[in-house]
């Protein structure tokens, strides 16, 4: 099989970031956007100021520096971001309302004959992605991200992000051969670089290959297909950060049941901690519960913009598309069906939890009383037996621990039936 | 860009900047703290020609008027042009973010070779500087802002002036007017 030749490397890697109008304005607010300096900013350091009245600070690491290049208040923003002050290379950033957020450098080097290589730049892209990009959120997405990544706080997301990549590029015969042909020749390589091709199409001269990881596209790009580009991204970013949604309530439906094991059978120890971790659960699920509605409100929106806009992309692949997109939604609806339900299994689990600490408590404090109670009647036994007392004296103690002892009968019969028959019947 | 193409104003802006910040020690002067010490020096007549302008800004977790002469503004930019100071963008605990500039290592290179040494860097490390030799702290307190020595005990200098007074009644006249 022969190998191929990359020439004009460009490669994207893009995530889906919870954003919306808000959190767009904010960043853009954030970096200033609007105030056209000529020299860039530096942002995402690491730290945080606790005296605002002192007018020196010292921080604990230096973030990136972002030079706006283009943005529209609540829609989107590209900037030039520089990862030190003295980096001559650049990487293009792009942050949009819908939430697709884009990762791009175009390579200086002529020609890739690795196609390992490129899939190498994907994944240090993806890396840097996470190191760069998201110390540029606002506390809210952050707060949602890692409530969804699973980690204490952003930094820790490192490996774990779901990116997808375009890699868009210029092969030699490209003209000569259609997207079939380039496949049977190129396979090996195209296949390394996206991972199961699971669409070839070939859309104004441009070949692409739509994968698992990456789209490879191959071709001088016309506005049409840079545009048809993003849609994919977004399918494919929005795609990848579902299924880590599905698997993240697939883990919390797991220790939602070993919670009910726990109760079934648990020490008062043990309940604590189950409470413990039921308080944790619940906040992961309602990170993920805003997180999963601005997923689907932004899918739906970027799915009728897709029928707007896109009639230029031509049947079976514009229907193909739209089927896609339709997909997306509906697995978005199952999962808030999921989620209601794991919300409501929470609550149930909480109430009952919190029954049984109660009566854990309540039933010590009686055994307790108990305890004292015959622990007294011996005592005052005990002194009168010591002390030799007379046949007056004995019926003296008598008066007192008669009505004494009666009240004790009356307490274990109590005892035994709240707690001990309670337990039994419970139990059957 | 070099150094020497900064005019003198730029020059003292850095040479300033160098004494509270550092890129290799990470440490950053937030901008309100900025435009306090150089509105001082401006009381002390180190900038003739800037003038009293007025901006909305942020005083530590509040809006208050305080003085920014577009000049002094620009000054900063052009400085950052030449590389020698970044901007940075720093997050509160309780508050929004604020802005900082730091001096970068360019920065402080340059001026310790092309400054730092002159009378006119003497003139001002003094004024900066509390007799016992401590780079004075700018603290941003409620009714005014003050230089600071944190080595000695000396009293406090306070930047009269540097934050508008709103308390007192419009001194005009006026009428009621309606849109």
């Amino acid at each position: 099989m022969e190998r191929i030749g990359f020439k004009d490397i460009q490669v994207y890697t893009a995530a889906w970031l919870p954003f919306g109008r808000s959190n767009m304005e904010a960043l853009n607010r954030f970096v200033g956007s609007h105030k056209k300096y000529s020299s860039a900013t530096e942002f995402g350091i690491h730290g945080m100021i606790s005296n605002m009245e002192k007018g020196k600070i010292t921080m604990n690491a230096h973030g990136v520096f972002l030079t706006p290049i283009d943005y529209d208040y609540t829609g989107f923003l590209k900037a030039a971001l520089r990862v030190n002050s003295v980096s001559e290379s650049e990487f293009g950033i792009e942050f949009n309302k819908s939430g697709l957020s884009t990762l791009g450098i175009r390579l200086e080097k002529d020609t890739i004959r690795n196609s390992d290589k490129i899939k190498m730049i994907t994944g240090n892209l993806s890396y840097k992605y996470s190191r760069y990009v998201l110390p540029l959120l606002t506390d809210v997405q952050q707060s949602l991200l890692s409530g969804i990544y699973q980690v204490q706080n952003f930094t820790g997301i490192g490996y774990k992000l779901h990116t997808y990549s375009v890699v868009k590029c210029s092969v030699a015969d490209q003209k000569e051969c259609t997207a079939d042909e380039l496949w049977q020749k190129y396979s090996k390589d195209i296949s390394s670089v996206t991972d199961w091709i699971t669409t070839k199409v070939t859309i104004d001269d441009c070949h692409l290959f739509i994968g698992m990881a990456a789209c490879l596209c191959i071709g001088e790009t016309t506005e049409k297909v840079d545009d048809f580009l993003k849609k994919v991204l977004y399918l494919n970013t929005s795609r990848i950060t579902a299924q880590r949604l599905h698997s993240l309530l697939w883990s919390l439906r797991r220790r939602i049941q070993s919670y009910r094991q726990n109760i079934a059978g648990g020490s008062y120890k043990v309940l604590k901690k189950t409470n413990e971790q039921l308080c944790t659960t619940s906040n992961i699920l309602s990170k993920v519960s805003v997180f999963d509605q601005m997923l689907r409100d932004e899918t739906r929106s970027e799915f009728h913009d897709f029928k707007k806009e896109m009639d230029a992309i031509e049947e079976p692949l514009r229907k193909e598309i739209e089927t896609e997109f339709e997909h997306e939604i509906e697995k978005s609806e199952n999962r808030e069906i999921t989620l209601q339900q794991l919300s409501d299994e929470i609550s149930v689990l909480t109430s009952e939890l919190e029954n049984k600490l109660e009566l854990i408590m309540t039933k010590d404090n009686m055994h307790l009383n108990l305890i004292l109670l015959i622990l007294t009647i011996i005592s005052i036994l005990g002194v009168a037996e010591v002390l030799d007392f007379s046949r007056e004296q004995w019926e003296v103690v008598a008066a007192f621990v008669v009505p004494f002892g009666l009240f004790v009968i009356y307490y274990v019969y109590n005892f035994l039936r709240n707690f001990q028959l309670r337990d039994s019947e419970l139990n059957h | 860009m070099a150094f020497s193409d900064l005019d003198n104003d730029q020059k003292i802006i850095l040479y300033v900047y160098s004494r509270y910040s550092s890129e290799k020690e990470l440490t950053f002067l937030q901008y309100t703290a900025a435009l306090v010490i150089f509105y001082y020096l401006k009381q002390q007549g180190v900038f003739p020609e800037y003038d009293e302008q007025l901006l909305v800004y942020d005083y530590k977790d509040s809006r208050r008027f305080l003085w920014e002469d577009k000049k002094f503004m620009n000054d900063i930019n052009v400085v950052r042009d030449h590389g020698f100071l970044n901007r940075a963008r720093l997050k509160t605990a309780e508050y929004r973010d604020l802005n900082a500039h730091y001096c970068t290592i360019s920065g402080a290179k340059a001026i310790s070779d092309h400054f730092g040494h002159t009378v006119e860097a003497e003139n001002i490390k003094k004024l900066i500087t509390c007799p016992c030799g401590e780079v004075y702290e700018i603290l941003l307190e409620d009714e005014a802002p003050v230089l600071h020595c944190t080595h000695c005990r000396k009293k406090d200098v306070v930047v009269e002036g540097f934050l508008r007074d709103f308390t007192d009644p419009i001194p005009e006249k006026y009428a009621p007017a309606f849109l």
